[in-house]
């Protein structure tokens, strides 16, 4: 009830309840650009850039879906268009490996190391695995975002994939030295 | 606690619920944004209000220099109005000059602020340590304040990144060397352990690069060899690191050392496989670098274009075109009596001028001038020229002195009884055509609707012209002889057409388009009477160049 009448407001360019929709969805959405983007700094620029499409579109929203997840909808096209453009200098591998288990100590490991080391991956790996792997699309849907083949999709998570546990790994073994 | 998980639940796990605060200035930097587009909005209307204004002065000042030109025809209640017209004509012309001053200080100082941001943005790049260090105190200051877990998350998360692109970027750039200097405490620690990595690698002769993540692997191992107890561990560790990077021949010499006894020189040998290996990742990564950085000059350059594309809102262009002239009925201006004469219609030629302003993407408005001439003749009239001036059987002919002993009739028409007064024989081979020349100023005032807007562009036009009667002359033309006649007197002197076209565009150069414009114009309102059916358009294909700015 209240969020409908915010988004009425917003419609109506009221920089008080535009305030407010912001208050209440930037925590998330801030959190989504922190995933897609390259940096803190880019996260900051796509959030605020995603902002602005938000409120002025919002008008256009259909108040029978979700507004957070319509908001986010949003963010992540705004992200893909900045940064779907890059060629990844694909590496021709033979085999990545299938190997998905890794063996970790789940507290050891900080949600900070694992933001960063999202995105330090190359553009299109980067979006492949958010997609993939925390929004829940498929990679049909993914390869549709990104102008990308279903199979480039597959060999993208792949490889994403084995630079993070390869990035835990030396993570965590620091950690074992450490403790010792 | 260890235990085996699949990467892909890792990351679904700890990002279930992830919430992060943005930095505080995000909202203002939105909130200034969403005023500015707000200001934005209004200034258009204000340019359409010019238009208007504009092409007011430009249908007042025709009409004025019409009226000069015909003084003895118009009837003085009518200049008086035009002088009126005119007055506040002038008044519209001030305004109009204020509002133009107006916005183009409103223009500049956009403009300016546009290059402080994008220098505050570079100083911001420059000065990253300095803000960065602010930063981290202001975070380091929430965190004292006692605020929620997220925010030391992201303040982790922040330093994780900062430095780590400092690291990325020190191999290529200088001026971040400069910038090392003054690095906060953080990153001097980081620094330091970089040093002493790079000390212990001169003794292991490994490689040069200064990758932040080589450093890492670095000082890990350089640990690890310190205690041989430890070298266990450090086995693991290899392993796990070649599963990622399965380069046949490294993997190979790799197995070879596992199997091998672990003693000092193979710590030694490995150690320079993997510097080699993450020599490979660093290469990768470098890879990426001048990418990102072409990337980065193309968004630039784009975000310069689009600028660029906003700004021209206002083109002006010539065009020309052949002009076929037509009517939709059988009719004839001129008389009744020559509805089912033959009638040709001359291709005659049309110059002119104008000027749009865009709306907004897709819409525009366009005005101009364009000269006009449309001609034909009215084939199969029989003339007779008497000895003394004989009554105007054709009313809409206003004939000058040459004419006033002539009378026209139709071929077509009931043969004229032949009297037997000599003087009124009837000259023989007197069979010619009726030619009529009508020039107009056309003042077109068109909405364009654009379909394609690339290189090559589409768009649907719709919208009405004020004709002013220029020219008007009937002639008569025989024997490859034109003698005029006198002129129509049922032509209004402003008339106007509905047209609609299609314009294609092709961008060439820069700012500037080759235009082509199908238009068809039908004509209403053309004569005041006495037209008998005839039902005037006329079909142009203006083509032109346009410039916009």
């Amino acid at each position: 009830m209240i969020i409908e009448q915010l988004i009425d407001e917003c419609s109506n360019h009221n920089t008080k309840a535009q305030e407010q929709v912001y208050r209440l969805l930037a925590p998330k959405l801030f959190s989504v650009c922190l995933k897609y983007s390259r940096n803190y700094e880019e996260a900051q620029d796509n959030l605020q850039e995603s902002f602005l499409i938000i409120f002025d579109k919002i008008s256009q929203f259909k108040k029978t879906g979700s507004f957070e997840g319509w908001a986010k909808r949003i963010v992540i096209n705004y992200v893909l268009q900045q940064y779907r453009k890059q060629n990844v200098f694909e590496i021709i591998s033979e085999n990545i490996p299938d190997e998905d288990e890794i063996e970790i100590d789940d507290d050891a490991i900080s949600i900070a190391y694992l933001t960063k080391i999202i995105q330090e991956l190359p553009d299109r790996y980067r979006l492949v695995f958010n997609l993939y792997v925390l929004d829940g699309y498929s990679h049909k849907e993914i390869a549709e975002m990104l102008e990308i083949n279903i199979g480039t999709s597959k060999s993208n998570l792949a490889r994403a994939k084995a630079i993070l546990k390869t990035k835990i790994d030396v993570n965590s073994s620091f950690d074992v030295k450490k403790s010792k | 606690m260890k235990e085996n998980k699949n990467i892909e639940r890792i990351f679904q796990e700890k990002f279930k619920d992830f919430e992060a605060l943005p930095p505080e200035d995000s909202w203002d930097f939105i909130a200034d944004r969403l005023h500015k587009k707000k200001k934005k909005r209004i200034i258009p209307i204000w340019f359409q209000l010019s238009g208007v204004a504009a092409s007011i002065i430009l249908v007042g000042g025709l009409i004025w220099n019409f009226t000069a030109q015909n003084e003895t025809e118009q009837l003085p209640a009518f200049e008086n109005t035009i002088v009126n017209g005119k007055e506040t004509n002038n008044n519209e012309i001030n305004s109009k000059t204020k509002f133009s001053t107006d916005e183009s200080l409103v223009y500049d100082s956009k403009e300016k602020n546009n290059e402080i941001n994008s220098l505050e943005s570079d100083q911001q790049n420059n000065n990253k340590s300095k803000i960065y260090k602010e930063n981290l105190l202001n975070k380091q200051n929430k965190i004292n304040s006692g605020k929620t877990n997220t925010i030391i998350t992201y303040n982790e998360l922040e330093k994780n990144t900062d430095s780590n692109y400092k690291r990325k970027k020190k191999s290529n750039n200088n001026f971040k060397q400069q910038r090392f200097g003054k690095e906060n405490p953080e990153t001097v620690v980081v620094s330091n352990t970089k040093k002493s990595t790079t000390k212990r690698k001169s003794k292991f002769k490994s490689n040069k690069s200064n990758v932040g993540f080589e450093n890492e692997i670095s000082t890990d191992l350089i640990v690890v060899d310190k205690s041989s107890k430890e070298q266990q561990i450090m086995k693991n560790d290899i392993d796990a690191f070649f599963e990622q990077f399965t380069t046949n021949k490294t993997l190979v010499t790799n197995n070879d050392f596992i199997s091998s006894e672990t003693n000092n020189t193979n710590v030694l040998a490995s150690t320079e496989i993997i510097s080699k290996d993450s020599t490979l990742i660093a290469e990768v990564l470098k890879e990426t670098n001048p990418l990102e950085e072409l990337l980065k000059e193309k968004e630039v350059g784009k975000n310069e274009d689009e600028k660029e594309e906003k700004r021209s809102k206002w083109a002006i262009s010539t065009n020309a075109s052949p002009v076929y002239f037509n009517s939709l009925a059988e009719g004839s201006s001129i008389d009744e009596q020559f509805n089912s004469n033959s009638k040709n219609y001359t291709t005659t030629l049309s110059i002119g001028l104008a000027g749009s302003y865009a709306i907004n993407d897709k819409l525009s408005l366009k005005t101009g001038v364009n000269s006009i001439n449309l001609s034909y003749n009215t084939n199969d009239v029989l003339f007779e020229s008497r000895m003394r001036e004989v009554d105007n059987n054709i009313p809409t002919i206003s004939r000058n002195a040459n004419a006033s002993n002539m009378v026209f009739s139709s071929k077509n028409g009931t043969v004229n009884e032949i009297s037997g007064d000599v003087e009124n024989v009837i000259i023989d081979n007197n069979i010619g055509a009726l030619k009529q020349n009508i020039s107009y100023i056309e003042v077109p005032l068109e909405l364009s609707y654009k379909l394609i807007d690339k290189k090559f562009g589409v768009e649907i036009i719709g919208g009405m012209s004020t004709l002013f009667l220029n020219q008007n002359n009937i002639s008569l033309v025989t024997n490859g002889l034109e003698m005029e006649v006198g002129r129509a007197n049922n032509l209004n002197n402003i008339h106007f057409s509905s047209n609609v076209g299609l314009g294609f565009k092709y961008s060439f150069w820069k700012s500037f388009n080759a235009n082509f414009q199908p238009m068809f114009k039908y004509q209403i309102n053309t004569f005041n009477q006495n037209s008998s059916n005839f039902k005037p358009y006329f079909i142009g294909l203006y083509s032109g160049i346009s410039f916009s700015f």
